[in-house]
């Protein structure tokens, strides 16, 4: 079709953009945004320290210390794959900016 | 006559990422053509020497438009190399997103392609739709780009029916925007006065340089790397695209050719997917090398590895289809105008950030 | 086997596991390496890449080249570091950017081929892809030492999204106490097996911030 008609017919559709701070963006389930731990079931094993790609976890068994450094996380969530009591997850909540690098113990 | 040497640098509003020409010319001709790359480099396969099992995430991440490709021909090697089986329905799901990033890279470089020659609308309709296909990504895998959806011994989430009904929905709205384009490509005379007749590269040249890719295809030879017969590609019936000419337009109408046949291939998938397992898990350690391609967006693209009896490996080398694309440029581009630049070298579909990983 | 000899069936009754073929050459001098090269040529095979692997002493070149009938032929041969080997840009114009990177990050001497594409000025006379080559020594020198950084507790905010406790949780939470013991004698017996990927982890650590 021609262009003028597609024109026409653009005048009446709705637009592909979503107005963000007034309206929610659509985030899917199986979207993998922030690591989130159970601190009653961890038992420290250090499992998912070592599949880590990123190297963003630090598990220390004696002083009994769980550190996650959120700006190298990738969210591949290898970490719940391979924990085997179920304690850390991958949640869809989407990461906002900060203006500063904390690293987070739980 | 008075030369001047003109930097084609590495900021430039059509290039998404950076290479820097040095380009020699003559009153608006060309007569000489020099490129210097370094800019993308990061050390990934030198990274890649560790467990192989978070290596899969080094390697995917070489680039962002076509990173579904490079984990699938990683884990074919890996799978070669090691002898890992794999379940049926987990080819057909692995080939569901090869197409599917197929489709949303060659509409990302339609778009591209008709802003620099300057029709901007065109780059928003495309890109419109191409939306669509990435938030059908996301549903499927859990993010956009950077899927780390495939792993060796199998993919790492299923998929069911209401997905399955939504994307053959959202193809039906991308067929018929790849079918405007289709349209406009050869009606259009602005469109077609720009590109049609220039950057033409004839079957000897392009062999002598060993050009890959839909490049090759622009030019009239039938190759294509999906006809190996590696993921399930060996069970769908399909014949190379190919288009006479070697010219830039030629080069436009095999990318959208490409997309519809990428659409029939997927609504194939759904409907010989079959119910079963996904994934099948192996510990083990790798043992031996091996060589392995597939065809990615731009090309064939090239993965050699070799394990050592441990779990890490001893060497990845990784070969993107725009390094053997790249030489081609010092001699196509002698001779032409220089207006006519900024689209021959973006018709080749160039990813450096895939060159110099 | 030969190429001839290996070429397997048409597309559809390919198994996946051995498509495409592969075959394996090995010269022993370089007259017999530009004998196999030229042959390549004349057949009309297109070269794919060229890998360099480093072995202590000796460096090991492979080539790929596609046939075109659905087999991959590989050319292997060792190289001295000190010596200056041939070139196949005569043959494969598309060779002189594999011959660069090979050149410049491994430390191979080609004939008529500078190599340096990929690195910047400061690391010239380094060669990154050799074993004996340390990223983290590299990055201190260019960049200075790392940064301390800051460490807080976890808020209400960051737990957002985790389940609620139940019944069957509480249970878990006893049978827990009770597998400790078992996990901390199998972490005994991981570590000898994975001994090589600590010290790399703190390379990982400490790269990447800066």
């Amino acid at each position: 079709m021609s262009l003028i008609s597609y024109s026409l017919k653009n005048l009446f559709t709705k637009p592909a953009t979503v107005e963000d701070p007034f309206r929610d963006i659509p985030v899917p389930e199986r979207y993998r945004g922030v690591l989130v731990l159970d601190r009653d079931k961890c038992i420290l094993c250090g499992l998912c320290s070592k599949a880590c790609p990123a190297g963003c976890l630090e598990v220390d068994r004696a002083n009994k210390v769980y550190r996650y450094n959120p700006a190298k996380c990738i969210a591949c969530k290898r970490c719940q794959d391979v924990c085997k009591k179920e304690a850390v997850k991958i949640v869809n909540r989407v990461r906002g900016p900060s203006y500063e690098i904390e690293i987070i113990e739980f | 006559m008075v030369r001047t040497v003109v930097p084609f640098g590495p900021q430039h509003p059509i290039l998404a990422e950076p290479i820097r020409y040095l380009l020699e010319l003559e009153e608006e001709t060309v007569v000489g053509v020099d490129f210097q790359l370094g800019w993308m480099h990061r050390g990934i396969e030198k990274n890649s020497e560790q467990d192989y099992n978070r290596a899969l995430f080094a390697c995917e991440r070489v680039c962002g438009i076509c990173s579904g490709v490079h984990s699938a021909t990683y884990t074919g090697c890996l799978e070669k190399a090691g002898d890992i089986p794999v379940p049926d329905r987990a080819r057909y799901l692995r080939t569901i997103l090869l197409e599917l990033e197929r489709i949303h890279s060659h509409l990302l470089w339609i778009g591209i392609a008709a802003d620099a020659v300057g029709f901007q609308n065109l780059f928003m309709l495309t890109w419109r739709e191409r939306e669509h296909v990435v938030d059908l990504m996301e549903a499927m895998t859990g993010n956009r780009v950077n899927h780390s959806y495939i792993t060796p011994g199998g993919v790492r989430a299923d998929v069911d029916a209401k997905m399955a009904k939504h994307a053959l929905e959202v193809l039906g709205a991308v067929e018929a925007s790849a079918k405007y384009v289709a349209d406009q490509a050869s009606h259009d005379m602005t469109l077609i006065n720009r590109v049609k007749g220039v950057g033409t590269m004839d079957k000897a040249l392009c062999q002598r340089y060993g050009v890959v890719g839909p490049n090759m295809r622009g030019c009239g030879i039938k190759q294509d790397c999906r006809c190996d017969g590696y993921e399930a590609y060996k069970w769908l019936d399909f014949e190379p695209v190919t288009y006479e000419g070697g010219d830039n337009l030629s080069r436009v109408m095999v990318r959208v050719l490409e997309t519809f046949q990428s659409v029939e291939l997927i609504k194939k998938c759904f409907k010989q997917i079959e119910p079963g397992p996904f994934y099948e898990e192996f510990k083990g350690t790798i043992n031996g090398e091996a060589a392995y391609r597939c065809e990615a967006p731009r090309g064939e693209l090239f993965y050699f590895i070799r394990g050592n009896g441990t779990k890490n490996l001893e060497r990845v080398k990784i070969r993107a289809p725009t390094m053997s694309n790249l030489m081609v440029t010092k001699e196509l581009l002698l001779g032409e105008e220089y207006a006519n630049l900024p689209v021959t070298i973006l018709s080749f579909d160039p990813c450096f950030s895939c060159t110099e990983r | 086997m030969t190429v001839e000899q290996a070429v397997p069936p048409k597309p559809k009754e390919i198994v996946t596991k051995t498509a495409p073929g592969e075959v394996y050459d090995s010269p022993k001098d370089i007259e017999e390496f530009k004998e196999m090269a030229k042959a390549t040529y004349k057949k009309g095979w297109r070269l794919m890449c060229i890998t360099a692997i480093d072995k202590g002493e000796k460096i090991e070149l492979i080539y790929h080249f596609d046939t075109q009938k659905f087999v991959l032929y590989h050319i292997r041969y060792s190289v001295d570091p000190a010596v200056e080997h041939v070139s196949l840009v005569e043959y494969y114009p598309a060779a002189y950017l594999f011959e660069n990177e090979v050149c410049e990050l491994m430390g191979v001497k080609i004939k008529d081929i500078k190599g340096k594409i990929f690195l910047s000025q400061d690391m010239d006379g380094m060669h990154p892809l050799k074993k004996s080559f340390k990223i983290e020594e590299m990055l201190v020198k260019l960049q200075g030492p790392r940064v301390e950084q800051k460490i807080r507790k976890a808020t209400k905010e960051d737990l957002v999204g985790m389940a609620g406790k139940t019944e069957d949780d509480l249970k878990e939470d006893e049978a827990c106490e009770s597998d400790e013991e078992e996990v901390a004698a199998k972490g005994k017996t991981e570590k000898p097996k994975e001994k090589k990927t600590p010290p790399k982890k703190d390379e990982d650590e400490k790269d990447g911030d800066a």
